[in-house]
């Protein structure tokens, strides 16, 4: 089992990162729909034209953008995200063309998805803050219990209690004494 | 409604499109700094396998219709959360599968709408 090194996930970041990729995706599957008109199969040549390529510079642009945002957080958060093409394509594509509409239905799936979009997002910086707590304990607890000497430990635990404040401190730092749980 | 080759060809789509994001993210996670991303193989099996639903994806939208399409291609949102649980350890919680609920809800609507 190869090593996974976790990088430190900040969600914030991870998520300006997707949705610029779902823009550049959305804009790449425009042009393709652009370009793919103006193909035609007994003319080779006519699969270099102008909005075709650009296409797929404009996914390639998006794929990369997709593959940096997930250095920085979870699946199950992110690529949920690429439904906001769905959102992009809609606005777009009317513009583009004439044979596209905007209804009812469209902008009601559009808000559906900005709103759970934006649910993800809340929830997500709510994680990060409840992580980086963690984490923070964590580390503080292991420098206990790597030290066989009791004595050591019983003088760490002081002044564990005496840094309490401290740790208050860092709390207020990471700005997450309000209203988030940790257990 | 809708041919039953089409929706075997939507259920591999999907399948595979959430099979390639998982390699693509364990590739990720792998890779200690940004230049070793470019050596990182893993990304290009995800990218071809990626590439495989694409076609996939591209038959049946020439046979089969936006309103159909649309919801049953976010079969793909379940199977990545179920692969990233099963597979990198992520936990899910009610804000998630809210918001995961909302997204496919609204790709439905739009799939209606078109």
């Amino acid at each position: 089992m190869q090593e996974i090194f976790l990088n430190d996930q900040n969600h914030k970041k991870a998520f300006i990162l997707m949705i610029a990729c779902t823009l550049f995706t959305s804009i790449g599957q425009l042009l393709w729909k652009l370009g793919i008109v103006k193909i035609n199969f007994s003319l080779p040549l006519s699969l270099l034209n102008f909005p075709f390529l650009l296409g797929f510079v404009s996914y390639g642009v998006g794929a990369s953008l997709m593959i940096l945002a997930f250095k920085n957080g979870e699946l199950s958060i992110l690529y949920p995200l690429i439904a906001t093409s769905y959102v992009w394509i809609s606005i777009f594509s009317p513009l583009l063309f004439s044979t596209d509409s905007m209804n009812i239905w469209k902008w009601s799936g559009v808000f559906m998805i900005v709103f759970s979009v934006s649910l993800l997002g809340w929830g997500s910086s709510k994680k990060d803050k409840k992580d980086k707590v963690n984490k923070y304990k964590v580390n503080k607890l292991n420098k206990i219990d790597k030290i066989d000497n009791e004595d050591l430990v019983g003088e760490l635990n002081q002044s564990m209690r005496l840094d309490e404040s401290e740790e208050l401190n860092k709390l207020n730092e990471l700005d997450v004494l309000e209203g988030v749980k940790i257990d | 409604m809708i041919s039953s080759l089409s929706l075997i060809f939507l259920l591999c789509a999907t399948l595979l499109g959430a099979i390639a994001t998982l390699i693509l993210k364990r590739g990720v996670d792998k890779t200690k700094s940004f230049r070793k991303l470019f050596k990182e193989t893993s990304l290009l099996g995800g990218f071809f396998i990626y590439a495989i639903s694409v076609v996939l994806y591209i038959f049946v939208l020439r046979k089969e219709e936006l309103s159909v399409v649309y919801p049953l291609a976010s079969m793909t949102y379940i199977w990545t959360t179920f692969f990233s649980v099963k597979y990198l350890g992520e936990n899910m919680n009610f804000w998630k599968w809210f918001s995961l609920f909302g997204i496919i809800l609204g790709a439905f609507l739009i799939g209606v709408g078109s």
